[in-house]
């Protein structure tokens, strides 16, 4: 037993004095990274570089040299197989056949592009570096394959600042191609806020319009494989931080990702405050037969159908009109609102009361009111017969009688400026103000067709004109 | 004269009148090549002619009044790939059939491939890396018979297959418990190779003779018996030195023989080490250890137990396409390793270690009757490691779309073979730039865990080196009971269970400098983009995983595989004649550990329940001419259940199978005639086997779907037929000559079907789409071996073969998907481009010599004074491919995906495994 003991253990210090070679392949050592800029100096800026290209593709055969920084990456999908870079002068993309180029290459990184070897053409007018230039073409290159990108790219620090060029849509221009832009106070175009940034389902591209408040517009273009591509946009105003570029005559913005969209603020024309909108005919419906104070954090939205500037009304008053009703609207003071104007009043602070049995809403402040635009309102074609009927719900809104005679005359002041009015159905009051502009002018001979806002004077069922024009 | 001149001239004149008014119709429908729906508003042009058409809604088209002549066929349309074709218009109507066209991906193309890492499996060859120089032929080889003996030992290093066979058709057992992997019937020889010492005492039986310890499988079978016992008492120690697998080997070997009280002991260790193996790249670091005890008790019981265990490191090598070859400037180019810090570093590790105790009993019941028994237990882990990456390019340096061919500017694609061909570094693994890429990889995980508001910052790895695991445990039990009648009959039955559980799994092996890796499924992530479908473990969402944890997938594989069997040999004067019959149960399931998000409801729990009985019968008979001379032949029928790994389809992600599974047929017959005289030796056998409703699932990456992808044939009939001729003799005092030829055809004697699934979804990608694969070539490897020898044994105890073989024969593994009726829609029949997608390419032969030899030196011949025995220094040199042969492709396969698009076969190019050039084996060995 012994023996066999010790032959065995014999046999095993044998094996293991002899067969020891240590680790193979087992431990590695780490290699080290890297983080400063390379000792080179660039012998152009980008703008110098571009200043080359006048047509057909360049060739660069001498030894040159820039450095940028990266400003668009792959990382979110929305663009591919390409990196933008800028430096102080210009911006420029550099095709690559290659993927996931975000992580040799992210935003912030330095890199230094060796020229020499390399192409410079362009894409339908947007300047770009590539390998060789693509047969058949004159102007197109082809990517650089990602096997030969250390041999054109030296990449550099990471992480440095860039600072976006502020420039409004009007100042944009072809040297600014690839460069990183911010402009401020833009928002998407209103058909376009119901909209997610590309098509994720059919993962095809997108062009969305971004506008600014003086309807100067720019495309920001999506790509369906971005992974934002079914995020819904904001439909706020703010400022839009992208690459410019441009297809043909198209100016177009790419954004690295939705952080570049800041749209939080109200859009052009909107009011202070926030406040939800409501309809004309809901607020009416809140009157609760005394002094009732208008709901807070609401708003109306409507055209003004009133003509101040033919004074048929007192001037604190305006008459706006939405598709569902009208309210005449007494400020403290007077207003420059103008007839056709589409306007937005919050409601805060106001009380609806009725003046005459002609409900106004009291107490509001011409200085809150938002004039969006012009909007005009198509008056309703109606009898008179059908006006008296309806005279609570057109209460305040425009109407137009065709074949109206007014009675007596001789002019719209005259009686008191209590005219009848009638088109064969029945007949109603025409009221005019002895400060109105028109108010000498001579009533229709024959029938007329008659534009005018439907009112109430206790009684008294009356339209009113806003000017002469209302006659014809 | 003038006349026929003329006569001639007015014929030609109408020939070529009627050819130019001749014109035709051509007819054809435009067909989306996955869905086969029809196409609308496809625009088919002839060029240069410019008669067009467009495709209605049913996708159907119309080129009227085409002249007789040839053109190129245009189809182009919005968002599809833009195919032009040649044509040929010889006949008034031409119908194209359907045309199968595919949706641009264009500048927009989707990423994936990049992005997501290729599973390799199948594209490696499952087995097929060039590891250890007992191959399969191990288990062959120290057979007497004079085929089998050459054909392992001279055809190894070719890759022949003996037949032809694949390699799950031969059953190697140790002491009575059979070795086979349950799940695809294959032998791991790492499990114990570096212990040659302890296995010499093989009972092999080739083709379909009887055995005697098991019914035995198609191929054949052998038996080892390692108990300490039948080892006769030694010592032995030996070093190796080599340039194959490994560079040394250090081994020592002890058994005490048969000691008082019936003991027996036997030990043995070994080293097999090697910093670079003859491959790049590859590295070899393998220890093995066996021990065994004996006991004999009384006369008639023995029992023995047996343990050893050989835990293993290996660098692997890759096969690669030609061009990467010749760009390398050596066949040996290996894809997989890279430098990092100076030191060459592989990607694609081989770890194992499946320590086996078998304890034995022989009962020898009395003169004529034995039962042996025998228990095993194994358990272990064996694992591949390979890189993983997210979100990154794609890391293999001879990745299809970085190669020169894949470029569409010339100068470009000149640009990168200067780069790769001056370049070691460039064409291989670039480690530091992982490192580099991982280091600046800042990223935050939100409710990491699965624990809301858990936010996670750090350093995200974007590449890792993960490791693919096989954790088991096995149980085998076999009993068989022995009884010779009359010296005449001997009568063989036996029971056998084996039970096998299998977890399968993959872990983090290296973060590569990156703090975390996260556990989500790429695949799906690309074509769900949302949070839950891309998860692998819907229990812990975006789990953060460390090195050593697990993820990915985690399942286990359950077989239950019992069998009884009984055997008659019967021996006559002149016939000897045996007949045996086995039944086989065998029960399998999946049980999915893990609920993804892909399959929620059929990726956690237990699969069905696949149950198969599987009978076999086998005779033969052999006619005693005289003593010297025999004739035998054999026959068997068998049914076999299919591998678990080819029934589910997609095993990592869910439990769905197959729709079909059903046993495959197996029916075969040999014969043949022997010659055994002290001077020559001579065999010479014909074979014939058929396979039928065979079942085989291929895994591949394929970038259109960006997804892995499951190649699934069914109804695969093969044939293998052909001969096998050995003969060896002594020609004069030490001389003699050997020559042996195997030579067969094994094909695809009829249409399988081929369903593709992905692991994406649950859509059915090709369904059940014929593959017309009859007589192509099923049997990989040369298929024609020969070779002739000529041998001197020395009365001084020397010896020296030498052997020059030519083998031939060798064609490329076929994919299936290229003999679909979609891969060819539209070519014309014997066009180029129709011949280069469905011909299966033949490798040249190729020529090989080898010369072994060796001296055996009796130390007490020449220190007389030595006392204890006689002791001996054996020194072996054998020197395979002796005139350097660098060009022999053993083997090859084509590509699993196909390029639809254009129609090019060689965009994803054959991959060729080259034999070593020289290589050399010298052993020294000293025993007592």
């Amino acid at each position: 037993m012994k023996s066999i003991a010790s032959k065995i253990s014999a046999l095993l210090m044998l094996v293991v004095t002899l067969g020891s070679t240590g680790c193979i392949q087992d431990r590695f050592d780490q290699p080290p990274v890297n983080g400063s800029d390379p000792n080179i100096t660039p012998t152009h800026s980008i703008a110098d570089i571009k200043a080359m290209y006048s047509g057909t593709s360049v060739e660069f055969t001498d030894s040159m040299i820039i450095s940028g920084i990266v400003n668009a990456d792959d990382k979110s999908g929305n663009f591919y197989k390409v990196i933008t870079m800028q430096d102080q002068s210009a911006g420029i993309a550099i095709r690559v056949d290659g993927n996931s180029l975000f992580n040799n290459y992210p935003v912030g990184r330095r890199i230094y592009i060796k020229l020499q070897g390399l192409v410079m053409g362009e894409y339908n007018g947007l300047i770009q570096l590539g390998g060789a230039r693509t047969s058949g073409s004159t102007t197109e290159v082809e990517p650089i394959p990602q096997p030969l990108l250390d041999n054109f790219i030296i990449k550099g620090s990471l992480n440095n600042p860039l600072t976006p060029q502020v420039v409004t849509i009007g100042q944009l221009n072809n040297s600014m191609q690839n460069m990183l832009i911010r402009l401020d106070s833009v928002q998407f175009s209103a058909g376009d806020t119901n909209k997610t940034y590309a098509n994720a389902v059919t993962q095809q591209s997108v062009n969305l319009t971004v506008q600014n408040c003086t309807q100067q517009s720019v495309i920001l273009r999506n790509s369906g494989y971005a992974d934002f591509a079914a995020d819904k946009v904001p439909d706020g105003r703010g400022s839009l931080t992208a690459i410019y570029s441009v297809f043909g005559t198209d100016k177009q913005f790419l954004i690295r990702n939705t952080d570049d969209v800041q749209f939080t603020g109200p859009r052009c024309g909107s009011s202070g405050a926030p406040g939800t909108l409501i309809a004309i005919r809901d607020l009416r419906a809140m009157y609760t037969g005394s002094a009732t104070a208008a709901p807070a954090g609401r708003k109306i939205k409507g055209t003004v159908i009133s003509d101040r500037t033919a004074n048929n009304l007192v001037s604190q008053n305006v008459i706006i009109q939405d598709a569902t009703g009208g309210i005449t609207v007494r400020f403290g003071g007077s207003h420059s609102l103008s007839l056709g104007q589409e306007v937005e009043i919050p409601l805060d602070g106001g009380t609806l009361t009725l003046y005459a049995q002609l409900m106004q809403l009291e107490n509001m402040s011409a200085s809150n009111v938002t004039v969006l635009g012009v909007n005009p309102v198509t008056p309703r074609v109606a009898t008179i017969q059908q006006i008296n009927d309806s005279i609570s719900k057109w209460e305040s809104t425009l109407v137009r009688i065709n074949n109206a005679t007014v009675t007596p005359g001789p002019t719209f002041g005259s009686s008191s400026g209590n005219q009848s009015m009638n088109d064969g159905t029945g007949s109603i009051t025409l009221y005019t103000r002895a400060a109105a502009t028109f108010a000498s002018g001579a009533v229709p001979a024959g029938p007329a067709t008659i534009t005018g806002v439907v009112g109430r004077f206790n009684s008294t069922r009356q339209i009113q004109m806003r000017n002469a024009s209302d006659v014809q | 004269m003038k006349k026929s001149f003329l006569t001639f001239w007015a014929m030609l004149i109408s020939l070529l009148a009627m050819a130019q008014t001749q014109t035709s119709r051509i007819t054809g429908k435009v067909v989306d090549v996955f869905s086969n729906k029809s196409v609308a508003n496809v625009r088919v042009q002839l060029l240069p002619a410019g008669i067009e058409a467009i495709s209605n809604e049913n996708g159907e088209f119309s080129l009227k009044d085409v002249p007789y002549g040839k053109y190129n066929i245009q189809y182009s349309g919005e968002g599809l790939v833009t195919v032009t074709r040649n044509i040929q218009v010889s006949s008034p109507d031409i119908t194209l059939g359907s045309i199968p066209l595919s949706q641009s991906t264009g500048d927009i193309a989707t990423i994936a491939d990049d992005v997501v890492p290729s599973i390799t499996t199948d594209d490696e060859g499952s087995g097929q890396d060039n590891s250890g120089d007992n191959n399969i032929s191990g288990v062959l080889s120290a057979s007497r018979d004079v085929y089998v003996n050459t054909a392992s030992f001279t055809f190894g290093q070719a890759r022949f297959r003996t037949r032809g066979y694949d390699a799950d058709n031969y059953v190697v057992m140790i002491n009575g418990i059979p070795m086979n992997e349950l799940d695809n019937n294959e032998v791991y020889w790492s499990n114990w190779g570096g212990l040659n010492d302890m296995f010499r005492f093989r009972d092999n039986t080739y083709g379909l003779e009887a055995a005697n310890y098991a019914f035995g499988e198609i191929g054949g079978a052998s038996n080892t018996d390692a108990t300490a016992i039948r080892q006769r008492k030694q010592f032995r120690a030996s070093y190796a030195f080599s340039n194959r697998s490994y560079q040394h080997r250090v081994m020592a070997t002890y058994s005490s023989g048969i000691l008082k009280k019936g003991w027996a002991f036997s030990a043995s260790a070994s080293y097999r080490g090697a910093n670079r193996s003859y491959i790049p790249g590859t590295f070899y670091d393998s220890w093995a250890y066996f021990l065994g005890a004996s006991k004999k008790i009384g006369d008639k019981h023995v029992i023995s137990l047996t343990a050893f265990g050989v835990p293993t490191r290996r660098g692997k090598s890759s096969p690669a396409v030609q061009e990467m070859y010749d760009i390398a400037g050596t066949n040996f180019y290996n894809p997989v390793w890279g430098y990092q810090e100076g030191k060459v570093r592989n990607s694609r590790v081989f770890k194992s270690h499946q320590p086996t105790f078998i304890f034995s009993h022989e009962y020898k019941i009395d003169k004529t009757s034995t039962l042996n028994t025998a228990v095993a237990y194994q358990f272990g882990e064996t694992s591949n490691s390979g890189l993983n990456w997210y979100n990154a390019p794609n890391p293999n340096p001879d990745y299809y779309r970085n190669l020169p061919s894949n470029q569409a500017d010339s100068g470009l694609a000149a640009q990168i073979y200067d780069l790769y061909s001056s370049s070691e570094a460039a064409r291989q693994m670039n480690w530091a730039g992982f490192y580099e890429i991982n280091n600046n990889s800042q990223d935050t995980i939100y409710n990491a865990n699965g624990v809301d508001g858990n936010t996670v910052t750090g350093k995200r790895s974007r590449y890792v080196v993960e490791e693919r695991v096989v954790r088991s445990n096995e149980f085998s039990f076999n009993t068989y009971y022995n009884k010779v009648f009359a010296k005449k009959v001997e009568f063989t039955a036996g029971l056998n269970y084996r039970f096998n559980r299998a977890q399968n799994f993959k872990r983090i092996n290296d973060l590569l400098g990156g703090d975390f890796f996260v556990d989500l499924n790429q695949f799906a992530e690309l074509a769900f983009r949302d949070s839950v479908t891309n998860q692998n473990n819907l229990a812990t969402p975006n789990r953060i995983l460390k090195e050593g944890d697990m993820y990915g997938y985690n399942y286990f594989y359950t077989h239950h595989k019992a069998g009884a069997w009984a055997q008659a040999k019967v021996n006559l004067k002149k016939v000897d004649f045996f007949v045996s019959a086995a039944l086989n149960f065998t029960a399998y399931w999946r049980t999915g550990m893990w609920q993804t998000g892909l399959f929620p409801n059929d990726s956690k729990g237990r699969s069905e329940t696949f149950t198969f009985l599987n009978p076999a019968v086998k005779g033969g008979v052999t006619y005693k001419i005289n003593g010297r001379n025999y004739i035998y032949a054999n026959g068997s029928f068998l049914t076999r259940a299919p591998y678990i790994f080819n029934v589910f389809l997609s095993p990592n992600t869910r439990n769905q199978t197959a729709a079909n599974v059903v046993n495959e047929q197996i029916g075969g017959v040999e014969g043949g005639y022997v010659l055994n005289t002290p001077k020559v030796k001579l065999k010479a056998t014909g074979y014939w086997t058929r396979f039928l409703n065979g079942t085989e699932t291929k895994r591949y990456w394929h970038d259109q779907y960006n997804s892995n992808v499951n190649q699934t044939m069914t109804n695969i009939d093969r044939e293998y037929f052909g001969g096998e001729f050995g003969v060896e003799g002594n020609i004069y005092k030490g001389f003699g000559m050997n020559a042996v030829v195997g030579i067969g055809k094994g094909r695809y004697i009829d249409r399988p079907n081929v369903t593709v699934t992905s692991d994406n979804t649950a859509e059915i990608l090709l369904d059940n789409e014929t593959v017309y694969f009859k007589n192509f070539y099923a049997a990989a490897g040369p298929q024609w071996a020969n070779t002739v020898g000529i041998f001197y044994n020395s009365p001084k105890f020397w010896f020296v073969r030498l052997n020059a073989s030519w083998f031939d024969w060798i064609y490329v593994e076929a994919n299936p998907i290229r003999r679909t009726a979609t891969a060819v829609e539209g070519l014309e029949q014997g066009s180029d481009q129709y011949d280069a997608i469905i011909n299966q390419e033949r490798l040249p032969g190729q020529f090989i010599m080898d010369i072994f030899g060796g001296y055996s030196w009796r130390l007490n011949n020449t220190f007389k004074k030595m006392k204890g025995g006689s002791k001996y220094i054996n020194f072996t040199l054998s020197i395979n491919n002796l005139l350097n042969n660098t060009k022999f492709r053993t083997n090859g396969f084509e590509q699993l995906r196909f390029d639809f698009t254009d129609r090019n076969p060689n965009k994803f190019a054959n991959k060729y495994f080259y034999n070593y050039g020289i290589n050399a084996f010298i052993n020294v060995t000293y025993r007592m």
